[in-house]
């Protein structure tokens, strides 16, 4: 066990080893976690077969900074979905093992447990099946989640949680089950706009509640795809960005040639944390990205029709980007012990 | 593959067939009892069997070293004289590369003729979630076969080594590597008119044959491996013109 599982498992074990109701290795699916789900959000659905409890989240928190999911045990989930950039990486393109760029920008992890399709281009349709991605890709961990379960399931701080959390010795299964479970508690919604939302009229400037209306007025539509909660509808749009798309985005498991150059709409809460930008980090900053949808885009066949030019003071757009700002959490999304 | 597993299901699953009601009764003569087919897959080029080491000439004269040969095979029925159907297993997957593949499977004595399967992991299978399943089993995530960016399986994985000059000697310098996978690549193949009859307590053969140099031509499509050598579910079109061919490749004896 390395330093860095020690802290994370340790106060957990501790916790558990308090209650009186359970045995060292009793099941703990009866000891659900508490989410804290922020002011305004629906209750996100959980999975029956995978019920969110204390151990299963506290051995996924783990796994997802466990370097030896990796095949050199170089990097971990959290090496490239970094907790203070809201769980996103810092680059373009995220370094796998070996130093391999991998293929589109790292997400951020936010909210996913209102997501009903994962990745770019939709193509894994639950969480617990999205885990096995990157263990696996090539470019990312180049793993065999078996040789990886077969290492730590010998560790006794893994043995006992996944006794705990599921009954059973830590497997590919229970690796998967965990890691989406620790992910189904980072939730987003602790901006000074949540805080707006609910009542607080002081809570963004006035600078900002222009660029609020502008974002959701039928002209600039960015609240078109950019709604809800997780100011994303989750649809997948092709905004232009190229003609030729050397990424087929959607059509990649759609095989249809109305989805070439359509990615999942991003979340954009904690945008300003979540640089560079766009399926290809090709972005560098927020102004560039809103230059880009201002601009309309390139005429690309599949180019939603919403993606429209739109002429905007300098005062309008420094306002929009202000706004955009006011979308970062104020406090911790891994809320997690 | 696990055998005694896979027996042990298509056993139950036969007896648990036999209760339904949309097919209530054994092949053609009210036995029963239960057989044993022996199921044998054997690839070959030409009229000879396929040899992992030698290295062919295909339709177009590319030297051809076949070094991956697996497919997954799904649905398999025996089709009793009545048009009964009678699953001998739901998924299995086969490694040709060594040569002959033989599974044993128990289904209900009698006579048969024909012979149903589809190449691929059938469509409700193909969304299983692969850690799900034991080590042991065709699904499983221990196999290498799972395309987790797509959430599916590969059908076929046929790789190897290929040169387009016939005269030339070693071993072929390019590379060709086709997995073909997504559900708009499974195919089922029906062979009819066969005669296969299963004797109680006793054993039947059914061989399959599988022609490596098919997979190259058939029926005026011609895989020219200079051209179309890479695919891993984002060349669609090669994928299905593989999905295909070999279907087309394959033969009941």
């Amino acid at each position: 066990m390395n330093w860095r599982t020690t802290i994370l498992l340790g106060p957990c074990l501790v916790l558990l080893g308090c209650r009186k109701d359970i045995g060292p290795d009793a099941p703990l699916v009866d000891t659900p976690y508490e989410l804290d789900v922020p002011n305004g959000f629906p209750e996100p659905p959980l999975r029956g077969d995978n019920p969110l409890t204390v151990a299963s989240v506290a051995l996924g928190k783990a796994l997802f900074f466990e370097r030896r999911l990796s095949r050199n045990g170089t990097i971990s989930c959290g090496s490239c979905h970094i907790p203070s950039s809201a769980f996103s990486d810092t680059v373009a393109l995220s370094l796998g093992v070996d130093h391999l760029p991998g293929l589109r920008n790292s997400p951020p992890l936010t909210n996913l447990a209102y997501h009903t399709s994962f990745f770019k281009d939709g193509g894994v349709p639950d969480l617990e099946l999205q885990v096995l991605a990157p263990i696996h890709d090539e470019l990312e961990m180049d793993h065999d989640i078996l040789a990886a379960a077969a290492v730590l399931s010998d560790e006794q701080p893994y043995r006992t949680l996944s006794q705990r959390a599921y009954g059973r010795e830590l497997d590919a299964f229970v690796i998967t089950r965990a890691i989406a479970n620790y992910e189904r508690t980072l939730l987003s919604g602790w901006s000074r706009y949540d805080r707006y939302l609910q009542g607080d009229g002081d809570a963004l400037s006035s600078a900002e509640v222009n660029g609020m209306n502008l974002f959701f007025s039928p002209e600039v539509a960015c609240g078109e795809c950019h709604s809800g909660h997780d100011l994303s509808d989750h649809s997948f749009q092709n905004v232009g960005q190229y003609l030729e798309y050397e990424d087929p985005g959607r059509q990649r498991i759609t095989l249809s040639e109305a989805d070439a150059g359509k990615f999942k709409v991003p979340t954009l809460r904690n945008v300003t944390l979540t640089a560079p930008y766009m399926h290809d980090g090709s972005m560098a900053d927020l102004g560039e990205v809103v230059d880009h949808f201002l601009s309309g885009g390139l005429p690309h066949p599949n180019r939603s029709v919403l993606m429209q030019e739109v002429q905007l003071t300098t005062e309008e757009r420094s306002d929009l980007i202000a706004f955009l700002a006011a979308l970062e959490d104020e406090g911790p999304i891994d809320r997690t012990p | 593959m696990h055998r005694p597993a896979i027996t042990a299901f298509a056993t139950a699953l036969v007896l648990a067939m036999g209760c339904t009601k949309t097919d209530p009764l054994p092949p053609n003569n009210g036995s029963t009892s239960s057989g044993t087919l022996q199921l044998v897959i054997e690839p070959r080029w030409g009229e000879a069997s396929f040899d992992r080491d030698s290295i062919y000439l295909n339709v177009l004269d590319h030297r051809v070293l076949v070094q991956a040969l697996r497919c997954y095979f799904g649905d398999a029925s025996l089709i009793g004289s009545n048009g009964s159907s009678h699953e001998v297993f739901d998924i299995d997957l086969v490694d040709l590369i060594n040569g002959p593949v033989t599974r044993s499977y128990a289904v209900p004595s009698g006579s048969y003729s024909g012979f149903s399967v589809g190449i691929g992991v059938p469509p409700d299978l193909n969304a299983s979630d692969p850690v799900t399943f034991a080590n042991d089993h065709p699904l499983s995530v221990s196999n290498g076969t799972y395309w987790t960016w797509a959430t599916a399986y590969r059908f076929v994985m046929f790789d190897g080594r290929y040169g387009t000059d016939p005269n030339a000697v070693g071993t072929p310098p390019g590379q060709f590597s086709i997995h073909t996978g997504l559900d708009t690549c499974y195919r089922v193949s029906t062979f009819d008119g066969l005669s296969i009859d299963v004797p109680g307590s006793g054993s039947a053969e059914l061989r399959v044959l599988l022609h490596v140099d098919r997979i190259f031509h058939a029926d005026g499509d011609t895989l020219d491996l200079s051209v179309d050598n890479q695919s891993h579910g984002e060349n669609v079109e090669l994928s299905v013109r593989i999905s295909d061919l070999f279907q087309k490749a394959l033969e009941v004896e």
